[in-house]
């Protein structure tokens, strides 16, 4: 029977893995978006042909990209939160208050994540494709959000009972719009 | 439970879910489930929503425009461009403050966000500007107001998502900014011509370096790759060569090819980690967008545009009053919400209305995202207040009190181009949109 100190350090070690795969997802489906946008503008610009297909890529290595980054943000606290409460409020209430919103943050990830491993399964049930050139099937490309809302469900919920710290990152680059 | 009861209990609720600190798009999506709970329909749309608002072409220009930024900001393309500003203007009365406007203006042509250009311009021009004797209190509300021009000169992101929602071309909203936002930048250039010096001690040392003719060539070729790409992006699309989407792509893959070999700064960060951090930050501004998109599902699902629409209707408004009273909302909500949020959330409701009382809603484009740029510089939500104030150390209080100038003037041009269709539209209607 492993013990609780070896449960942590697991987890610990899983997170590690899944926050690499994260930026890897993150910046792949990025980098690879914009390449295939540029090589759409240079087929039809430079070889006369256009190239569709490309575009869809781009489009679903978005969708991707937003999932992914969804889990990367909320590793490093970066989500964008009215947070004046915080400001407010004395210091020793902050810990509990933003506890609560672990716990908020937990339930409707967890909740999405059930709700969209529903609307996967109906896609697939009714064999929905895409309208266009690669006429993918979505729920392939719907998948990611169960799994993403579960992560970040989990981690969320983890953080409100005091497991787990996100890092705080500031991040003196482009932080929001 | 009817639909109405459910909608208002998610409207009481999100409130305090919004300033628990639980992130916007996390709070919509709560009350969003809420209401499908309540009213007994099923919630797994809220995730079919999400995924079909996100499965649009023109919304893959919002990440490439964010990464081209990022890079350019983090290379030595910033420091190049203000040395060529400072080679053509420095000498000018006011000349430093000048120099901070004219890099401002044409990093928001690069950038299309407000926070890049001011963190960008800020973390160079800053220190010179009290080097120089300016009054700290004038030298970051300058580049706070100044920042909030990002959001106006195209490429500009809060442009892409109100032509998303509003369904009309990204292509006409960027080309009719252009001319506001640009008149807004001469605006402001010539208040600090004027009043540049009055907030500077003129016992401090002039720091402008003397250049001969040869010298300034020079500096204003080094910083040509990096002016050329607001004529590349926006040629290209008025030219035809590609959509605003692929415009983006371009200018990430030039901006990369330019980070890595014209401004590559020593010890940049690599591309890799700098493509995973604009992802994240495209992602949170992506994830808003979808789930705002969801509770504006509920929004119409209860007809409240249409209710609303009939209301002002009934009121009987003209075209100008209905504006000014949009004007105040705006400006309210800019102070309480995040930007996208305000977008999001209000614009579905008024569009109905723009067509009711024959509003031209790329004329509503300008006014609105002209209230986004104020609501960036103004307490308690200003996010340029919070960049500049974290990169400068001035208190937040002291940032604000040094926009406030610049907030007067934002507020003449709100007031002019809300009168003036003409005027807001100028450059569309000159270049035949």
């Amino acid at each position: 029977m492993p013990s609780g100190a070896r449960i942590r350090r697991i987890i610990r070690r899983l997170d590690g893995v899944l926050s690499r795969v994260e930026t890897a997802l993150v910046s792949g489906c990025l980098g690879f978006a914009a390449l295939t946008a540029f090589g759409l503008i240079a087929g039809r610009n430079l070889l006369n042909r256009s190239y569709n297909a490309l575009e869809e890529i781009s489009v679903y290595l978005i969708i991707w990209m937003v999932f992914a980054g969804m889990m990367l943000a909320d590793r490093a606290r970066q989500h964008i939160s009215i947070d004046i409460v915080h400001y407010i409020i004395p210091a020793h209430w902050q810990g509990p208050l933003q506890r609560i919103a672990d716990g908020f943050q937990a339930l409707v990830c967890l909740g999405l994540a059930w709700f969209s491993l529903d609307a996967v399964r109906f896609s697939w049930r009714i064999g929905e494709r895409s309208v266009s050139t690669l006429e993918q099937p979505i729920w392939v490309l719907m998948s990611i959000m169960p799994l993403a809302f579960l992560v970040v469900g989990l981690r969320s919920l983890a953080r409100s009972l005091g497991e787990t710290r996100a890092r705080e990152v500031r991040d003196e680059g482009v932080s929001s719009v | 439970m009817t639909d109405q009861t459910a909608l208002l209990i998610a409207l009481v609720v999100l409130v305090p879910v919004l300033l628990s600190g639980l992130p916007i798009a996390f709070s919509l999506l709560l009350v969003s489930i809420g209401y499908f709970l309540l009213t007994g329909s099923d919630a797994a749309v809220t995730a079919s929503n999400m995924f079909w608002f996100l499965n649009k072409s023109e919304l893959i220009s919002i990440p490439f425009f964010i990464l081209a930024a990022d890079i350019l900001g983090r290379s030595r393309a910033t420091d190049d461009l203000v040395a060529a500003a400072e080679a053509l203007f420095g000498w000018l009365r006011g000349g430093l403050a000048l120099v901070t406007m004219v890099s401002t203006i044409v990093f928001s042509a690069i950038s299309g966000s407000s926070v890049a250009t001011a963190v960008a311009i800020g973390r160079v021009m800053i220190p010179k500007l009290v080097e120089a004797g300016y009054n700290r209190r004038f030298s970051v509300g300058l580049v706070a107001a100044g920042g909030g021009l990002g959001i106006l000169i195209p490429p500009s992101v809060p442009l892409i998502i109100y032509a998303t929602v509003a369904e009309i071309s990204v292509a006409d909203v960027f080309m009719a900014a252009t001319g506001p936002g640009l008149l807004m930048g001469a605006v402001f250039c010539v208040f600090i011509v004027i009043m540049g010096n009055r907030a500077r001690d003129p016992k401090a040392r002039l720091v402008a370096p003397e250049l001969r003719p040869g010298d300034r060539a020079r500096l204003l070729l080094r910083a040509g790759p990096v002016i050329l790409l607001p004529f590349l992006i926006l040629g290209g699309i008025y030219g035809g060569y590609f959509t605003p989407g692929q415009a983006a792509a371009v200018s990430v893959i030039y901006a990369g090819v330019l980070s890595q070999t014209f401004y590559r700064r020593p010890g940049m960060e690599p591309l890799p980690r700098l493509v995973a951090e604009a992802g994240r930050l495209a992602a949170v501004i992506l994830l808003i967008m979808a789930a705002t998109s969801v509770f504006g599902y509920i929004i119409t699902q209860n007809r409240i545009p249409f209710h609303f629409a009939q209301y002002i209707d009934g009121l009987g408004l003209s075209p100008f009053v209905f504006l000014i009273c949009v004007n105040v909302l705006l400006l309210l909500l800019g102070c309480l919400l995040e930007i996208i949020s305000v977008i999001l959330i209000t614009l579905p409701i008024f569009l109905p209305i723009l067509a009711q009382l024959d509003i031209n809603p790329v004329h509503f484009a300008i006014v609105m995202i002209i209230n986004m740029e104020l609501a960036v510089i103004t307490p308690p939500i200003g996010m340029n207040l919070f960049v500049i104030s974290s990169i400068s150390d001035v208190p937040l209080l002291r940032v604000f009190q040094g926009t406030l100038p610049f907030v007067g003037l934002m507020l003449a041009m709100l007031l002019l181009t809300t009168y003036s269709e003409a005027v807001a539209l100028a450059t569309l209607r000159l270049f035949g949109g």
